[in-house]
């Protein structure tokens, strides 16, 4: 995983430009989202529990996803200058630990006069839709200066 | 599209963004009118009115409004 977000200015940008990457929830981050976020629920922590209720094992937290979301927005989609105004999401399948998932997202349009754009992203495993949302994003720095 | 078809897509833009399904606005009505129009609310309503309507504001157009009813004026010259 690069450490340097990208630097796009409004300019650099383009509608229907997509960034994907892929990742992997490991046991490490759902402990440590334990202690981020207090959420102790058994269907994220508990696996027989989790079995008991269908699934085949615990269910990622959706606050992950949108961690990975918020790393396409400062990491890619605009990168360095962005600050995020809000995003929609909804969860579609369960993501399990170590199961492997891709996140992708569009920038669907830009509006020049208030330097920010929308994206549509959506995140997947074995081509199947996970979750999917949209972001609005604010380009602090829009010429890129 | 008749202008009061306009003024009714354009409420709704402004009922949701704000999030009061009694706002009714008026020509004459600003940003201070309305106690949540800060900057981010004004992107938020700027970017709606863009995606829903299909146009693009330039900075400059935005500047120079004084009122819902420039704004509504400089939406439907976009529309023509």
């Amino acid at each position: 995983m690069s450490h340097k977000p990208k630097i796009h200015s409004l300019n650099s940008l383009h509608e229907g430009l997509v960034e994907r990457f892929v990742f992997k929830v490991t046991n490490e981050m759902m402990q440590s989202f334990v202690e981020i976020s207090g959420d102790m629920s058994p269907v994220h922590t508990d696996v027989n529990y989790a079995k008991s209720r269908g699934f085949d094992g615990v269910v990622v937290y959706g606050g992950i996803l949108v961690a990975q979301v918020s790393r396409m927005v400062g990491m890619h989609l605009p990168g360095h200058d962005a600050l995020s105004r809000g995003l929609n999401i909804h969860y579609v399948r369960p993501l399990l630990v170590g199961q492997q998932a891709e996140l992708e997202a569009r920038v669907e349009h830009i509006s020049e006069a208030t330097s920010s754009i929308e994206l549509k992203f959506k995140i997947t495993s074995q081509g199947k839709t996970l979750a999917k949302g949209s972001a609005g994003v604010q380009i602090l720095k829009p010429d890129g200066q | 599209m008749e202008r009061t078809d306009l003024i009714d897509r354009i409420n709704a833009i402004f009922c949701e963004v704000f999030d009061d399904d009694s706002l009714v606005i008026t020509p004459e009505m600003k940003a201070g009118d309305i106690e949540e129009w800060d900057s981010l609310s004004h992107i938020r309503l700027i970017v709606a009115h863009e995606i829903k309507f299909g146009v693009k504001f330039k900075t400059k157009e935005l500047k120079d409004l004084k009122n819902v009813g420039n704004f509504i004026d400089l939406l439907k010259s976009k529309l023509a």
